[in-house]
């Protein structure tokens, strides 16, 4: 697999996954929502990256656009030697075939077809006889050690049998890239074994392997982790007092934030900012109520935003100098969020 | 002899089937005659051998009508039985239609293949329907006849309609977002 522009022949498999100041953003429900905001990231040949983090944090997201499924807000992402973002008819075939093999969370295999009728499904889409593409799904299933599972629906194989049968699909055209969303998620400790060896057996073969997980099981499999959760505030700090002129924000929806506020003074607004470009008002904090504590509790964005009702003094706390203040545990944060100052 | 379709015809003397018919009385309704009449007796007319066979199959007319509107609305429900399958299948089929494209299988082989799968159906209905008519002919009250155009033109109506009624349920899957596989 080689491309010949104006240099010298370059083998593309010497070409990373290159991804630059990538920002998706979509309307959720009404609301406008931005799970990557200017990421920058970077994979080589024969390298496993792992991107870690919670639910909603981007990752499968993330994957839908190195698909070339999703297309995204800005940013640019080259994938051995392609340029992602703004491919179309041919060339976006062409890059979904042979570039990239893709390995579903749910194994996603069909279920009325055996195992080497699923593993042929995009040979035979991609023109491939109907020979060629028996005796290539028969050699992928021997390398996955399913060569005794051949004639096997989904249905009659085991989980960790499925997402293999799964894995030899991605690589029916040999791509230089995988890429694989949560492999583990519905597999026991037995079946894990064989699905995390084979991950890191095509990585080891020089492929690209690109894991989205909350798997922590993984971490020691991986050449590179990327965590798209920004780290929780954990260490105490001094409390942060601040002042607000009225209609002055505090933080915005979606914006990264670690500290849990208390209102000393005056009174904040919390609303939500709608994809129509109009604000929702959630509710508005009085003195002596707190709010923010979702997103440092559990490592989330902003999911609102919070100004100045009219003249403010509010102090920020980090969560562990919140719970040390005041004397309260996180069930019962959690039970006063939606009476008081939910974001 | 026989006529309406095969209808059995019974031969009676004159005077029966006056004294049956018209209570003895001396009337006729009909008179065959061999050879070329010049003068029809008053009262009645002249009626050609291609007259009475037609005159014969008037009764028929409204039947065959009937059989006609029928054949057009078993078309109809043909078409409609192939479109709901297919459509059904796109609907139950979303994920596999979305995995299939995210691995690069594009909108005209998955509609290819959907399309090849209603024309399969039509021309396997088609051949059921051919041999049924062969076998149910003979044994029908009424003679049926199947004219032998029938057997070419019946999988091609068969095909045409197959594809039109599947064409919504093609949209459909052609339309499916790869997005669904990651779902």
């Amino acid at each position: 697999m080689t491309t010949a522009a104006t240099g010298p022949l370059v083998d593309v498999r010497d070409l990373g996954i290159d991804v630059r100041d990538l920002v998706i953003e979509y309307s959720s429900g009404g609301y406008r929502v931005r799970p990557i905001d200017g990421l920058t990231l970077d994979v080589s040949r024969g390298e496993l990256m792992l991107l870690l983090g919670a639910s909603g944090c981007g990752k499968t997201t993330l994957l839908s656009v190195l698909a070339a499924i999703l297309t995204p807000t800005s940013g640019s992402v080259t994938v051995a030697g392609v340029e992602v973002v703004g491919l179309k008819g041919s060339a976006l075939t062409r890059y979904r075939r042979h570039t990239v093999g893709v390995v579903f969370q749910a194994f996603n295999l069909v279920p009325s077809l055996n195992a080497r009728e699923n593993v042929m499904v995009p040979l035979r889409g991609a023109g491939v006889s109907r020979r060629d593409a028996r005796a290539r799904a028969e050699e992928l299933l021997r390398r996955v050690d399913l060569d005794d599972r051949l004639r096997h629906r989904p249905g009659d194989l085991s989980g960790g049998q499925q997402q293999r049968v799964a894995i030899a699909r991605a690589l029916a055209h040999d791509p230089p890239v995988v890429l694989a969303d949560e492999p583990t998620a519905h597999l026991d400790y037995i079946q894990v074994d064989g699905v995390l060896r084979l991950l890191r057996e095509i990585a080891d073969e020089g492929r690209m392997v690109v894991v989205a997980t909350h798997d922590e099981r993984l971490i020691s499999l991986a050449d590179r982790i990327v965590n798209l959760t920004p780290p929780v505030e954990v260490s105490p700090r001094g409390p942060v007092r601040t002042e607000l002129a009225p209609g002055e924000v505090l933080f915005r929806q979606g914006a990264a934030g670690d500290l849990v506020y208390t209102v000393d003074e005056g009174k904040m607004e919390i609303f939500r900012e709608r994809d129509d470009g109009n604000e929702e008002r959630l509710t508005i904090v009085a003195v002596g109520n707190y709010f923010g504590e979702l997103a440092p509790m559990f490592g989330l964005k902003r999911s609102a935003s919070a100004r100045a009702a009219a003249r403010a003094v509010v102090t920020g706390y980090s969560l562990r100098d919140f719970r040390d203040r005041f004397h309260v545990a996180d069930a019962k944060l959690l039970s006063q969020a939606g009476d008081t100052a939910s974001e | 002899m026989t006529y309406f379709a095969g209808q059995p015809a019974v031969f009676i003397s004159l005077h029966d089937a006056q004294t049956l018919a018209v209570d003895g009385q001396p009337l006729a309704t009909a008179i065959v005659v061999r050879g070329h009449v010049a003068t029809p007796p008053p009262g009645t007319h002249v009626q050609s051998n291609q007259d009475v066979f037609t005159d014969l199959r008037r009764p028929m007319k409204s039947a065959g009508g009937t059989i006609d509107m029928m054949r057009i609305l078993l078309w109809i429900v043909a078409g409609g039985i192939i479109g709901s399958i297919l459509y059904l299948q796109a609907i139950e089929r979303t994920r596999d239609f979305a995995v299939f494209k995210a691995t690069g299988v594009t909108g005209r082989a998955l509609a290819s293949g959907l399309a090849a799968q209603a024309i399969v159906l039509a021309l396997l209905a088609t051949a059921v329907a051919i041999l049924l008519s062969i076998a149910l002919a003979p044994i029908m009250p009424i003679r049926v006849e199947i004219p032998a155009s029938a057997f070419v033109l019946m999988p091609v109506v068969a095909i045409v309609i197959s594809v039109f009624a599947s064409l919504v349920g093609l949209r459909r899957a052609v339309g499916v977002d790869p997005a669904l596989a990651f779902g």
